[in-house]
């Protein structure tokens, strides 16, 4: 009775009647017309439930679901939030389209679950009803993307570099030998760059002991990877260090004075002489750095008169800047008061050097490296000679110690994966580590044994350069001497 | 390792509702999935997008591409080329990491800015900040969408300023693959310590260096972007933000003898818009009219499918109207009827 007079009276004021009070109240009291007012609530009532059921719907297609990226071949699972499904009143919730995904959904749990067998941006179908839809409603669908990522390690390509190129180099390339009483394994790989792209290892190394004085000598370079013949710098660059002391620094017996120096001080304890022998053997190292130097102006001079086209790079000022390479040079003897080691660098490849008793270590050079990356410094560069920032004599090392566990010289491929930063190559617990990784505390679990026989040692060592670091695909060079 | 940060600086002015918007998102959608068949550039690449219209918002915080997830692209009313600058280098202060003794800094990042349209703010403060600060820090590549954009503006940020003339699917998609050969490209060069820095070639014809000698269009301040009308509108059943999207053309006729052009907007479709429309929108009051003669097609309403979607109450709201015979204002509430108008009136429109 009062709905139906309230209605009426609504629907009088609606279309601006003037309302008569005992006629309303005769409509109200009518039975025809208190069913007819029913009939129409009613019908309104479903109305207004179909309308929300719609809203519901368009309410849900427009929320943003996201799911989480996955990755190829690594096994995926997501368990949807439900709080989704209770804010936006979903009664029930399926998903499809995941059988090419290699999916499947747990409608129990609500959890996508499977392995990923490509990689892709992929859609999948949500399949859903909401409160107030029958049950014989037909599901309502919405798209949502989701993102299998590929893994890394497969997208690298293994291109084997062009060997009828000039300056070509072997891509790989390993040694290991006895320096006295000490051992010594060196390993230079090309880089997955390169290998992505065909290109070749710019990295070199040489060595050699000298029996008849006992003096060995080391040297590791880095070719510049914007250089197109940074591969032959770095290689000319070791090489000339070796047959320098070779062919002229042994046999002018300048290192058996040094030496002589050195014994003195050592019963003397006179400090002038150490400083003495320190300048001479500073010099040595000098003259031997200045020949490598030379060495590569040269051949690139004769490179260009040979294939002037080759040399075609805008902004560059001399021949020798597409033969750019860092240099680092160790030449070290035990003598009397033990190791003695000299040390020269330049570029951004540290020497260094860790005691017998493993408690500490030392870098023994200082590494050019700039603001940007790219800021370093080269062989080839005349401006190091006579650089006022970076003078050329602060370049040279005299080191002393009675024994040593392992001395490294490495470029920046394994540097900046091991080290990361200039910094931690001060720390001898990053030292420390850098050994305990090399002995097989890594992710692989893939060490050296530095009591194994050379060949083996050395294979262990090649295997270890493989190791995986995320965005570290430079060529790899360590020189272990222990 | 060293990051490369790409920044995406979007705009999503009402001018880019509709096919712009969608092309662009499946743009940045292309350009991660074609970087992740780069070995180098899925371990180096960290990707971030910022959108702006008259405010400016992070659609997606700077992340490696492994995690990124293809975001909705949100429009809003005005080009606030300052806002979205301001934004950026906020960003970039926040994350870029600089190479000390203790970390390995990022390389150079690497900013695409994307505009099809000119500020509707005066973006000089900006830009006179961006000049001081950032530009030798970050390399900037500036696209104009489409005629719209103004050069001379652009070319205050950058040297790197490349037109997209043609705005159809094939074009925006050679487009997008010139941008991630230009991202893998860097990525590479990176690697090999060169300047890390190169744009890939622009091989296509849809794409050319913009020609930056042509005028200013003028300092004010106030600016409206005259490619496109874009009509905002309110839903009177769900009571939704609605853009309708005009698009200008220029009708020759020969009367008398005398060659005349007559401008005219065209419909280009209606769209309904969410809630970050209102978040993206600057909130100054603004006086734009278009005469409804110059209008050409009516759409229906995107929200509630009513016949028709342009109705204007007397508050200005202009809304959408079905069969109903009175009709309820969503904008002052106002309820009347409707009758057909005849003539052209004048109508509210945004600043695109």
């Amino acid at each position: 009775m009062n709905t139906t007079n309230d209605y009426i009276k609504k629907l009088l004021e609606t279309k601006k009647k003037v309302i008569n009070n005992s006629l309303l109240h005769e409509f109200s009291s009518d039975e025809t017309y208190q069913e007819k007012v029913q009939t129409i609530i009613d019908i309104q009532n479903e109305i207004m439930a179909n309308w929300e059921v719609r809203s519901r719907i368009i309410e849900f297609k427009n929320e943003s679901v996201r799911v989480p990226n996955g990755t190829q071949n690594i096994e995926y699972s997501h368990t949807f939030d439900t709080s989704l499904i209770q804010k936006h009143q979903i009664i029930s919730f399926d998903l499809d389209g995941l059988d090419e995904l290699g999916l499947t959904f747990d409608k129990e749990t609500g959890t996508l679950a499977g392995m990923p067998e490509t990689s892709g941006n992929f859609k999948i179908k949500i399949l859903f009803n909401v409160k107030g839809e029958g049950e014989s409603a037909e599901q309502n669908e919405k798209l949502i993307d989701i993102v299998f990522n590929p893994d890394p390690k497969l997208l690298w390509k293994n291109i084997p570099s062009d060997t009828e190129a000039i300056f070509w180099k072997e891509e790989n390339s390993s040694i290991s030998d006895t320096l006295g009483e000490k051992s010594i394994i060196i390993s230079s790989k090309r880089g997955r760059s390169h290998q992505n792209d065909g290109t070749f290892r710019d990295d070199d190394f040489a060595y050699k002991h000298f029996d008849e004085n006992d003096w060995s000598v080391i040297a590791v370079s880095d070719g510049a990877g914007s250089a197109s013949f940074s591969r032959e710098g770095s290689k000319v660059a070791c090489n000339e260090i070796i047959s320098y002391f070779e062919n002229e620094i042994l046999p002018s017996k300048e290192l058996d004075a040094i030496e002589a120096q050195l014994d003195e001080f050592s019963e003397t304890k006179n400090e002038t002489i150490l400083t003495e022998a320190e300048n001479e053997a500073k010099k040595v190292l000098y003259k031997a750095v200045l020949h490598a130097h030379n060495k590569i102006n040269e051949l690139a001079q004769q490179t260009f008169e040979e294939n002037e086209a080759l040399f075609n790079r805008k902004n560059t000022s001399y021949n020798a800047e597409y033969f750019h390479a860092t240099l680092i040079v160790t030449a070290i003897k035990k003598t009397k008061i033990g190791y003695v080691i000299l040390t020269f660098g330049v570029g951004d490849c540290p020497i260094g050097i860790v005691n017998k008793d493993k408690t500490e270590a030392r870098l023994l050079n200082w590494l050019d490296v700039g603001e940007f990356g790219g800021g370093t410094r080269f062989i080839t560069q005349p401006s190091i000679f006579h650089s006022k920032e970076r003078p050329m004599v602060s370049r040279f090392n005299m080191h002393i110690q009675e024994d040593f566990s392992h001395l490294f010289l490495m470029t920046d491929g394994i540097y900046d994966p091991k080290f990361e930063v200039e910094a931690n190559l001060e720390k001898t617990e990053k030292w420390l580590e850098f050994i305990d990784d090399l002995e097989g505390k890594n992710e692989d679990k893939i060490g050296i044994d530095f009591s194994a026989e050379l060949p083996e040692a050395e294979a262990q060592l090649n295997n270890w350069m493989d190791f995986w670091s995320k965005g570290n695909h430079d060529d790899r060079t360590l020189a272990i001497i222990y | 390792m060293r990051r490369l940060p790409i920044y995406f600086l979007i705009d999503v002015s009402e001018s880019m509702v509709g096919d712009p918007i969608s092309e662009v998102q499946d743009g940045i959608a292309n350009i991660i999935q074609e970087l992740k068949t780069d070995p180098r550039a899925l371990e180096t690449v960290f990707i971030s997008i910022i959108v702006f219209a008259g405010e400016a918002k992070t659609l997606v915080p700077l992340q490696d591409i492994i995690s990124f997830y293809p975001p909705k692209f949100p429009v809003g009313s005005g080009t606030s080329l300052g806002k979205g600058l301001g934004h950026l280098m906020f960003e970039l202060r926040k994350n870029l990491v600089k190479t000390t003794a203790e970390q390995k800094g990022d390389w150079k990042p690497i900013v695409f800015l994307f505009t099809d349209g000119v500020p509707t703010d005066d973006s000089s403060t900006a830009i006179r900040e961006w000049q001081s600060n950032w530009k030798k820090t970050a390399n900037l590549v500036a696209v104009s969408l489409g005629d719209g954009a103004d050069a001379h503006i652009l070319n205050q940020l950058t040297e790197n300023i490349i037109h997209l003339k043609n705005t159809d699917h094939s074009a925006y998609k050679e487009f997008f693959k010139w941008v991630s050969d230009s991202i893998k490209t860097s990525s590479e060069s990176v690697e090999n310590n060169k300047s890390g820095f190169e744009l890939a070639n622009l091989a296509s014809a849809n794409l050319e260096e913009m020609d930056v000698t042509k005028d200013s269009r003028g300092e004010n301040t106030h600016k409206v972007d005259d490619n496109f009308v874009v009509i905002s509108a309110l839903c009177q059943n769900t009571r939704k933000n609605y853009l309708m999207k005009y698009k200008k053309v220029i009708k020759q006729s020969n009367f008398a003898g005398i060659e005349l052009g007559t401008k005219s907007y065209r419909l280009n479709g209606a769209y309904q818009v969410d809630d970050t429309y209102k978040e993206l929108s600057g909130n100054e009051e603004i006086k734009l009219t278009v005469n409804t003669d110059e209008l050409i097609g009516a759409p229906t309403c995107p929200c509630c499918g009513n016949q028709i979607a342009f109705a204007v109450c007397q508050c200005n709201q202009i809304h959408c109207i079905g069969d109903e015979e009175v009709t309820t204002c969503p904008g002052c509430g106002n309820r009347g009827k409707y009758g057909a108008g005849t003539g052209g009136f004048d109508v509210n429109r945004t600043r695109g």
